[in-house]
């Protein structure tokens, strides 16, 4: 029973990071109706410079850099996102296929700056033990840091009006257009904030599970996950969708093979992508 | 031989697009269906053919219940549609355009596709010579050979119903079909129209223009916010005071 | 006549330029290696061609289609001393097999949760692979696969590969002038439309990736007897990743264009410097070309065809602005 509620315990550790992650796949899906591969790629991007900044110079500095880089390779895929939207017609496929393009050249960037060791840094020494279970501070500080992004997320999307432009030119880009909704500005700065949010979604991978250079698309799909795990359209769900995931990955870590555990993220993004709503047969619910 | 729609619901989320809307198409018969913007007339042709899901109420074709059967296999057993914007692939040429609209009387399997057996090219040869006729009739061989993206609109909208009729429907649904056609145009459609309801084809038609109805229609409904208002012949409508409010627009404030 | 001919004017051009290139490099033994190489990535962009240029399904899994293949032929063959041919049914079944349910089970959504299904798959292949023990080799992979037997030199595995390439395109040309063809044309551009012909979508997109599963196996299953080592590094995500490149450079739509970006990336990555700088060259590469020619170079004949015809009359031009607006507001509403 302690066993189960250890595991569980790191499993909400893990589950807060890749529901960070959910966080930047949601908000680009209801600004731009796309998704963006290369989201894991700039967690593992500002991770690996959050750790060789950090480490020559000081942590708090090399967490600064390590996030700021992350929102500079978001802005290039915002503006690739930009050029394309004026040839491509706004398909968003191909948007998927240049962010996968751009996944791979972060990665192969990463691997030739950073090299092939495992990018990881756990500060903290001691175990809270809270009746029994031990707990790493760090699961405080990831909890913690999730609910405040939960919240700014919340307040941003729902308070302020640029999250009332972006949610409106989500829904009809047209509509936004005429109501002089600068919608391309707004998309691009839906990218800033998605690359702001990885950011800091790798240094908290970085300082929980850590990662190596070729983490990206594994940490893609785990957010990815989490974001559709209880539907796409809202921060929030999709925080709780990715403690559901660590917790159930952890688990089955714990008494499986932990390689093979790394499937269930895939395995709960497969079960919801079949069995989803709006997974019934015809193109119901599009504007015929 | 008919189509009966039966008290059908259809929401969007809070919006009520149709609420208890019934009514009977016979096949041989032309019934237009007016009303004002937004009245629900193209959803009311999404969900016969099954593009929307209803909330409640049936409707069967030739007796059969619709339920569940997806829009594709309903389009296959013979109700075709159009759509009010034409739905074009811009750099589709009009003759290969027609030519997707025999998808069901295609028969071609993947299989077939692939290995291209005799039998598949001796169809392909028929499905052309029917393309021909089907533009011909609808005085399109002109324009066999352009791109949809370069033709204007009336001659696309031309298109997309030769593409519907090329299907041999026994139930044709147009919405609004005439919408941007010249009067020569107009002729060749109602023309046609008249010649496939004679041939047996039911003919559901969404219209704004009341002097094509006219010459067209059998019977007529007038949809309001959803709901059935009025049904009749054209003239029996056009004479009520409530179709005068709701289609001179006074209701769509 | 005239219209076999336009049918099967990419498989002519190919089998053309192919006589010529057998001709100057057969007695070249590196020449012949690059040549193998490229029919099999040909192969493999041929099958992005055939599910992302025909139907619009973007699988970012097609090296996993490939491995696939390549695995099954290298189990059956280096493991039970079972014939290549054994192995060439099994890689041409098993990708087909796995991708037909996966595109049902998914594609009743839509494209773009079909574009995340495929990279699921490739993901959860790659990790299958590395915990699949002895079974798959681990991390090592499986090496000592042997030659095919019908093709132990090198000139001969060049007209085995290359014939493959060509009944691919033969079946390809098929298809794209058939109904099945013109129905997966229409989807790939607006699904409604095709709805609305009476096409069973998830049916026609499931089959058309269930083929170019199929043909990325078989790719494969060339690569495993070529190289004689299969591994879960050998044909990885970015593999996937470099046979969309192959495919958007030289035009994904087009019977030719896959086999002309394979050709020239190939020859591209001979100069590349490390294998790590690699994915800064795909990568940066497709998104250029996504960029700057979303055709590829197969689309720049039609742009060069269409700047030749601008010379037209105002009255069209005017025509067509009248239509692209239309299309523009479909799109939107
Ligand atoms: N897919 C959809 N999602 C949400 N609302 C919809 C959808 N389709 C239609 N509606 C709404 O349902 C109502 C009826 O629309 P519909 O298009 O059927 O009207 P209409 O009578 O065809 O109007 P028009 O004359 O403009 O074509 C409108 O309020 C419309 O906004
Ligand atoms: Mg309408």
């Amino acid at each position: 029973m302690y066993e189960l509620l250890e595991f569980s315990s790191r499993g909400v550790l893990l589950g807060v990071t890749y529901g960070l992650l959910a966080f930047p796949i949601s908000l680009l899906f209801i600004a731009t109706d796309t998704v963006d591969l290369a989201v894991g790629a700039y967690a593992v991007l500002a991770g690996a410079v959050a750790m060789f900044v950090g480490g020559s110079v000081n942590p708090a500095v090399g967490i600064l850099t390590g996030i700021l880089v992350g929102v500079l390779a978001s802005a290039a895929i915002g503006s690739i996102s930009l050029m394309l939207g004026r040839r491509q017609k706004g398909d968003p496929l191909v948007l998927v296929l240049a962010s996968f393009g751009f996944a791979i050249f972060l990665e192969s960037v990463v691997l030739t700056l950073f090299g092939k060791d495992p990018f990881i840094r756990q500060p903290f020494t001691y175990f809270w033990n809270i009746g029994g279970i031990r707990i790493s501070p760090q699961a405080g500080v990831n909890v913690v840091v999730g609910l405040l992004l939960i919240a700014a997320v919340y307040v941003l999307l729902y308070r302020t009006s640029w999250g009332r432009d972006v949610r409106a030119s989500a829904n009809n880009e047209r509509a936004a257009l005429l109501a002089g909704i600068p919608v391309r500005a707004l998309r691009f700065s839906a990218f800033m904030l998605a690359g702001l949010l990885a950011g800091i979604a790798g240094v908290l991978v970085l300082y929980t599970s850590g990662m190596d250079f070729a983490s990206g698309m594994h940490l893609t799909l785990a957010g990815f996950g989490a974001a559709i795990v209880f539907g796409l359209h809202g921060p929030l769900r999709g925080f709780f969708g990715g403690l559901a995931i660590g917790v159930v990955e952890t688990i089955s870590a714990g008494y499986a093979n932990g390689g093979l555990a790394s499937l269930v993220p895939l395995l709960f993004i497969f079960l919801v992508l079949t069995l989803g709503r709006g997974g019934r047969q015809g193109p119901a619910g599009v504007r015929a | 031989m008919s189509i009966e729609v039966e008290k059908i619901d259809v929401r969007f989320g809070g919006v009520t697009a149709l609420q208890d809307v019934g009514l009977t198409l016979q096949r041989g018969e032309v019934l237009a269906v007016i009303g004002p913007n937004g009245s629900g007339k193209s959803t009311l042709f999404n969900a016969i053919t099954g593009f929307v899901d209803i909330a409640s109420g049936s409707v069967a074709v030739d007796g059969k219940d619709m339920a569940g059967i997806p829009a594709a296999s309903r389009i296959a057993s013979g109700i075709s549609r159009t759509f009010q914007t034409p739905r074009i692939n811009p750099a589709a040429t009009v003759e290969d355009s027609v030519l997707c609209g025999f998808h069901p009387h295609a028969r071609i399997s993947f299989w077939e596709g692939l290995l291209r057996p005799p039998a598949m090219s001796r169809t392909e040869a028929e499905l052309r010579r029917r393309r021909t006729r089907v533009l011909e009739q609808l005085d399109l061989l002109g324009f066999a050979e352009q791109q949809m993206g370069e033709l204007p609109m009336g001659i696309v909208r031309m298109v997309d119903i030769a593409r519907a009729m090329a299907a041999e429907p026994n139930y044709l649904l147009l919405d609004e079909p005439a919408a941007g056609l010249s009067k020569t145009e107009q002729n060749v459609l109602i023309q046609q129209v008249r010649q496939l309801a004679k041939q047996g084809v039911g003919v559901l038609l969404v219209e704004h223009n009341f002097g094509l109805i006219r010459r067209l229609a059998d019977r007529v409904i007038v949809l309001d916010r959803g709901k059935v208002l009025l049904r009749g012949t054209a003239d029996e409508v056009s004479k009520r005071p409530e179709f005068v409010t709701a289609y001179l627009g006074t209701s769509v404030q | 006549m005239n219209s076999l001919l336009m049918r099967y004017r990419s498989v002519l051009v190919l089998i053309v330029v192919l006589t010529v290139v057998t001709m100057l490099i057969r007695a070249n033994t590196v020449w012949l290696d690059t040549s193998v190489v490229i029919a099999i990535y040909s192969l493999i962009a041929l099958s992005v061609g055939i599910s992302y240029g025909q139907a619009g399904i973007l699988s970012v899994a097609q090296a996993a289609f490939a491995s696939v293949g390549a695995y099954a032929t290298a189990i059956v063959t280096a493991r039970y001393d079972l014939p290549a041919a054994v192995g060439l049914v099994l890689a041409l079944l098993l990708p087909p097999l796995i991708a037909y349910p996966l595109a049902r089970l998914v594609t009743r959504l839509n494209a773009l949760s079909l574009a995340i299904a495929t990279l699921v798959f490739g993901q959860a292949f790659d990790i299958i692979l590395r915990e699949g023990g002895d079974f798959t080799g681990g991390y090592i992979g499986l090496s000592g696969i042997p030659p095919l037997p019908f093709a132990s030199g090198l000139l001969q595995f060049h007209f085995v590969a290359w014939g493959a390439v060509l009944i691919v395109a033969v079946l390809l040309s098929n298809l794209i002038d058939s109904p099945f063809g013109r129905a997966t044309n229409t989807l790939r551009s607006d699904t409604l439309r095709a709805v609305a012909d009476g096409v069973n979508v998830p049916h026609v997109r499931s089959a058309i990736l269930a083929f170019s599963a199929s043909v990325a196996g078989l790719g494969g299953w060339l690569y495993a007897h070529h190289i004689a080592y299969i591994g879960p590094d050998s044909l990885g995500p970015s593999v996937s990743l470099s046979v969309l490149l192959m495919a958007v450079v030289g035009g994904a739509q087009t019977v030719l264009g896959p086999i002309i970006g394979a050709a020239l990336l190939t020859l591209l990555f001979k100069f590349i410097p490390s294998q790590e700088v690699q994915g800064m060259f795909y990568g940066g590469a497709l998104i250029a070309v996504l960029v700057l020619t979303p055709n590829g170079l197969m689309g720049l004949r039609t742009v060069i065809g269409r700047w030749m015809k601008s010379s037209a009359t105002k009255r069209e031009r005017a025509t067509a602005n009248v239509a692209t607006g239309v299309s523009a507001a479909r799109r939107a509403s």
